[in-house]
């Protein structure tokens, strides 16, 4: 995935306080009040307090938050559905702040499309028109739209079903058709508002892989919002972890695990699988001379299947990169110490939990 | 409304109990005295709004002017004959369809919209009111009724529309809407006779001005329902605000806004019968006829075939039940929806010509379930056997003597004797104690208002007198319907199959005219003031039994559980959890039932009920409008004393049932309840 210059989604300092006179708690003392506090003091609710963050075509960025962390409301702001208080919203570099409604109508209607949290398919509509519905509202003709929305459904999965009406179908293939939906403006932007949270588990895991697949197949720019860790190291690129409306912690799936900020994260991330998460590039030491290692792995290969490798020889194990060249080494020892680290201070200081 | 609630959440502790009343008290109490002091007893006669007077220089002048001034000529001339040709255009219309036709008509269009169990049923009602004998006077109500829905919903919708999107134009518009909900329609026939003159016009008008706020709010509601979600999936695809609303919005709501059609036209049709004593022929002339003449049979047929009327109505646009419609819209193709389009037209087609070929589409004499002669008989054989002597219970006499003897008449004296500003204060201190400041400031307004009123003529020569005797009635038949609607739906809402069993009784006795059931009832206890309070009894127990049994059914079944795991006995489960959560919607069905055994006690003037009701009666047939109108003027007071205490009361409950936005939304009774039962 090559980005190029210009980040598809770029956000400098964005803020969204909601209430009477915003502005100014932007910024000020005010804003690091405790949510209670603000509101009784000025009426307001801080959401968003100074973001920043990139995301390059093609790469899928998610931010994880618990409930009233301000999530719902960033994403809102990235297509202007919320006006953001202060701060930049970049879209391919153009900023959306203050852009007229016609503007932002059409970025919605051709570059940016939203899955929501409970699906939002209409009651009234076939599961066809439910998929057309962006192509109708931007005035495509009936036979254009209808055909486009039979190839989302296929797309999806849900070939056959655009007569039903969307009370006829599950949860999950409910919210396949609000993917569908999504997809059928072919837009460079998916937002996803917690898409999954209202399905059962197993459901959910189908569609994140089903998510996962669209991804590798379409190469869309993506904002992902979720409440589950798991789903949000399954699918970023990057992961953002938010807290009362600001980035606790920006980095990649692995290294949330690997090295969390602060005890908050450290919570988050204490239950993860660590095997299934780190990888041999993570937890490798110094590269070593070729005659002191025995066999190589890809960098990218995750530590539960590095256990059996190490296992295997007493030997290190060369790490090589895509390129096939060496970049460092990793033994039963680095292994151990990967899986066996956690995160609590407690544990460290020899206490039992 | 903010105040009111907070003042009455019935959790004050017990040390904060004396100042709860004392405060209230003690400034009523000089208010009392300032009134007392400087107005003194009676009231004097320079705090008059004169009221009277003016109405009837505006009425002389109107007289005079009728036929020269441009308002008439160029506004209210024009209207009323656009809508006399509007109704006379669909009285053409149906007798061009001819009875054959008309029914055919009905099957078909119920059996598209409603589905075939409902075309059989309207087909079966129309059959009914031919076979009634009233097949004429029908269609005129038909045609009234029409045309002011139609009028009502061309209004509606649009207004609903706006106050949805503005809303700072409906919170402007609440109070209007409210005044015109708790008005009796008694009041407003007065000033559109006077605009309108007599005839179908101003039946028309009042209709509309009776059914449009349940149009609007019903709109609002609707509108109000659809999911925030569905609105921003359509900003986040790129709708307009035009796309919104007509590609989302109304679609969504399209079920809400076809129940508000469905209740607008049983509201109209409640009132188009009233509509009678301005001279709009149609059932309603003939159930007024019917009591006149005390001849019960007469007045019978009229309301039967009013009912059938309602049915008819009802099932061409009661639509289908969720799962009724998904079946449909599934199995139709377009072809088949063409047949069916292509077959009904057909059908209507030959039913027409067969109708005009067949005795020239006029209902068959020899078709006749009139039941006219069964019922004098029966009103007969009750008068001479249930009158006297009946053991225990002393007849129908006997009760009628009580009532008057040892309610109505202690607590009418009891009223007029209290000095006028007792009056006032009292009902100040009661509202604000229990209801809140806000409210006890508008009971006292209303009051004094009602003070101010001395037209010439009215029943006991003071409109103030007059208003406590309606008050006395009002109170006596609120503490009996009370008495019996909270048992019966007590049990109605702990068991489902008498509910059940209750409910075709329910709806039909609040599609009946509250007119219809003065009729059987001064059969059994003459004129007075006891046929009234028994007629508004009937009428107004429905809406207390169904909240009732909606507020105990309404009880989570979790809590019910979680009460008996803790061995609460079933009577334990009723007293500490049923009746405390069922309290809210208990307390809006005493609203409900206070509004309607107004209307009634109203109405009841025709009979011999006095006060108030005689003098808006005699002032819309004596023509003497000054007295007619000042007489509405303090029914709308007592209304709106007796509506925001009781509102204030329910805003003040926790519990479940009448969720917070619903009383304020649709205040017309049958609405809300529908609304309730099918939210």
């Amino acid at each position: 995935m090559s980005a190029t210059d210009v980040p598809t989604i770029s956000c400098r300092g964005v803020w969204k306080v909601f209430g009477a006179r915003a502005e100014r708690v932007v910024g000020s003392a005010l804003a690091d009040l405790p949510r209670a506090e603000l509101e009784a003091k000025t009426g307001c609710v801080a959401a968003v307090k100074d973001v920043s963050f990139d995301v390059p075509e093609g790469c899928v960025f998610v931010v994880m938050g618990l409930s009233g962390s301000g999530k719902s409301t960033l994403v809102r702001c990235l297509s202007g559905l919320i006006e953001s208080t202060a701060g930049q919203v970049m879209i391919d570099g153009e900023d959306i702040a203050g852009c007229p409604p016609e503007w932002l109508r059409d970025l919605r209607r051709d570059r940016v499309s939203m899955v929501f949290q409970h699906f939002g398919l209409l009651p009234h509509r076939r599961v066809l028109d439910n998929v057309a519905f962006g192509l109708e509202v931007a005035g495509k003709p009936k036979a254009e739209r209808h055909a486009r929305a039979g190839d989302m459904l296929d797309l999806v999965g849900l070939s056959g079903l655009g007569d039903s009406y969307p009370d006829e179908l599950s949860g999950g293939m409910q919210q396949r058709v609000g993917l569908a939906r999504a997809l059928a403006n072919d837009p460079e932007i998916l937002l996803f508002d917690e898409p999954f949270s209202a399905l059962d588990p197993l459901i959910r895991r189908d569609m994140q892989d089903e998510v996962a697949r669209l991804q590798r197949e379409l190469k869309k720019t993506v904002v992902f919002i979720t409440h589950d860790l798991q789903e949000a190291l399954k699918l970023g690129d990057q992961i953002a972890i938010m807290r009362d409306g600001r980035f606790v912690q920006v980095d990649t799936p692995e290294a949330v695990v690997a090295r969390p900020v602060d005890d908050y994260v450290r919570d988050f991330v204490r239950d993860v699988p660590r095997g299934h998460v780190l990888t041999a590039g993570g937890i490798m030491g110094a590269p070593l001379d070729a005659d002191e290692t025995e066999g190589t792995v890809a960098a990218s290969t995750l530590v539960s299947e590095l256990l059996p490798i190490v296992v295997a020889t007493e030997r290190p194990v060369a790490v090589i990169d895509d390129d096939g060249r060496v970049c460092g080494t990793v033994d039963r020892l680095s292994v151990l110490r990967a899986l066996a680290e956690d995160p609590a201070p407690a544990h460290i200081d020899g206490v039992p939990a | 409304m903010s105040t009111a609630r907070l003042e009455s959440v019935p959790r004050v502790g017990l040390s904060r109990l004396p100042i709860r009343f004392l405060v209230p008290a003690a400034v009523s109490a000089a208010f009392a005295a300032l009134l007392a002091l400087v107005w003194g007893d009676p009231i004097p006669s320079w705090w008059n709004f004169r009221i009277g007077p003016w109405i009837d220089s505006v009425e002389n002048w109107i007289i005079l002017h009728r036929g020269t001034h441009w308002l008439f000529r160029y506004l209210f001339d024009p209207l009323s004959r656009w809508l006399h040709n509007l109704v006379q255009w669909d009285l053409n219309l149906l007798h061009f369809l001819t009875w054959p036709g008309l029914l055919t008509l009905v099957v078909v269009v119920a059996a598209r919209v409603s589905g075939i169990r409902a075309a059989v049923t309207a087909g079966v009602a129309v059959f009914v009111i031919g076979g009634l004998g009233v097949w004429e006077p029908a269609m005129i109500t038909v045609a009234l009724i029409l045309v002011s829905v139609a009028v009502a919903i061309a209004l509606g919708l649009p207004l609903g529309i706006l106050s949805a999107r503005r809303p700072a134009f409906e919170r402007r518009t609440r109070v209007v809407l409210d005044a015109m909900q708790v008005m009796p329609a008694f009041c407003y026939l007065l000033p559109c006779v006077l605009l309108f003159d007599i005839g179908y016009p101003p039946a028309v008008v009042a209709t509309v001005i009776f059914a449009l706020p349940a149009a609007i709010r019903l709109t609002l509601h609707g509108l109000r329902g659809v999911p925030d979600q569905l609105v921003e999936v359509g900003t986040a695809n790129g709708a307009t605000a035009r796309q919104s609303l007509w590609k989302i919005q109304l679609p969504v709501a399209r079920p809400a806004l076809l129940l508000g059609v469905n209740q607008t036209i049983n509201l109209a049709l409640g009132i188009v019968v009233i509509a009678a004593l301005v001279g709009a022929e149609g059932l309603g002339q003939e159930v007024l006829a019917g009591l006149q003449h005390l001849d019960v049979g007469q007045a019978f047929d009229a309301g039967l075939a009013i009912v059938a009327v309602a049915i008819v109505l009802d099932r061409l646009t009661a639509g289908r039940s969720r799962r009724a419609a998904r079946a449909f819209r599934r199995d139709r193709t377009p072809r088949r929806a063409r047949v069916e389009l292509v077959v009904g037209l057909a059908a209507v087609a030959v039913a027409v010509v067969a109708g005009k070929l067949w005795s020239s589409g006029v209902f068959p004499t020899s078709i006749n379930f009139s039941v006219h002669d069964p019922v004098n008989h029966a009103v007969d054989w009750c008068r001479n056997h249930l009158r006297n002597g009946v053991p225990i219970i002393g007849g129908t006499g006997s009760i009628s003597d009580f009532t008057v003897l040892h309610l109505l008449d202690p607590i009418r004296s009891f009223l007029t004797n209290l000095p006028w500003w007792g009056v006032v204060s009292g009902v100040t201190a009661l509202a604000w104690a229990t209801a809140g400041r806000r409210v006890a400031a508008v009971c006292a307004v209303a009051l004094v208002v009602v003070a101010g009123l001395h037209a010439t003529g009215s029943a006991s020569g003071s409109i103030w007198v007059d208003t406590m005797d309606t008050l006395s009635q009002v109170l006596v038949a609120v503490v009996i319907a009370m008495a019996i609607a909270l048992p019966v739906g007590i049990i109605a809402g702990r068991s489902e199959r008498f509910f059940a069993a209750i409910r075709p009784l329910l709806d039909a006795a609040q599609v009946m005219p509250a007119f219809v059931y003065l009729v059987p009832v001064i059969g059994l206890f003459n004129v007075g003031r006891v046929p009234g309070v028994i007629a508004s009894v009937v009428y107004a127990l429905p809406p207390g039994i169904r909240l009732t049994a909606l507020g105990i059914r309404e009880v989570p079944a979790e809590t019910i559980e979680a009460a008996r795991s803790t061995g609460a006995t079933n009577r334990q489960i009723l007293t500490k959890v049923q009746l405390p959560l069922a309290l809210r919607s208990i307390m809006l069905g005493l609203n409900q039932t206070i509004l309607m055994v107004l209307s009634v006690v109203i109405i009841a003037g025709l009979v011999g009920g006095g006060a108030l009701g005689v003098d808006v009666v005699y002032g819309l047939t004596k023509s003497e409008l000054g007295l007619g109108v000042e007489a509405g003027v303090a029914i709308v007071a007592l209304a709106v004393v007796l509506d925001r205490m009781t509102q204030g009361w329910a805003a003040g409950i926790r519990g479940v049932g009448g969720r917070a936005e619903i009383p304020r939304t649709i205040r017309a009774s049958r609405s809300k309840i529908l609304e309730m039962e099918t939210a």
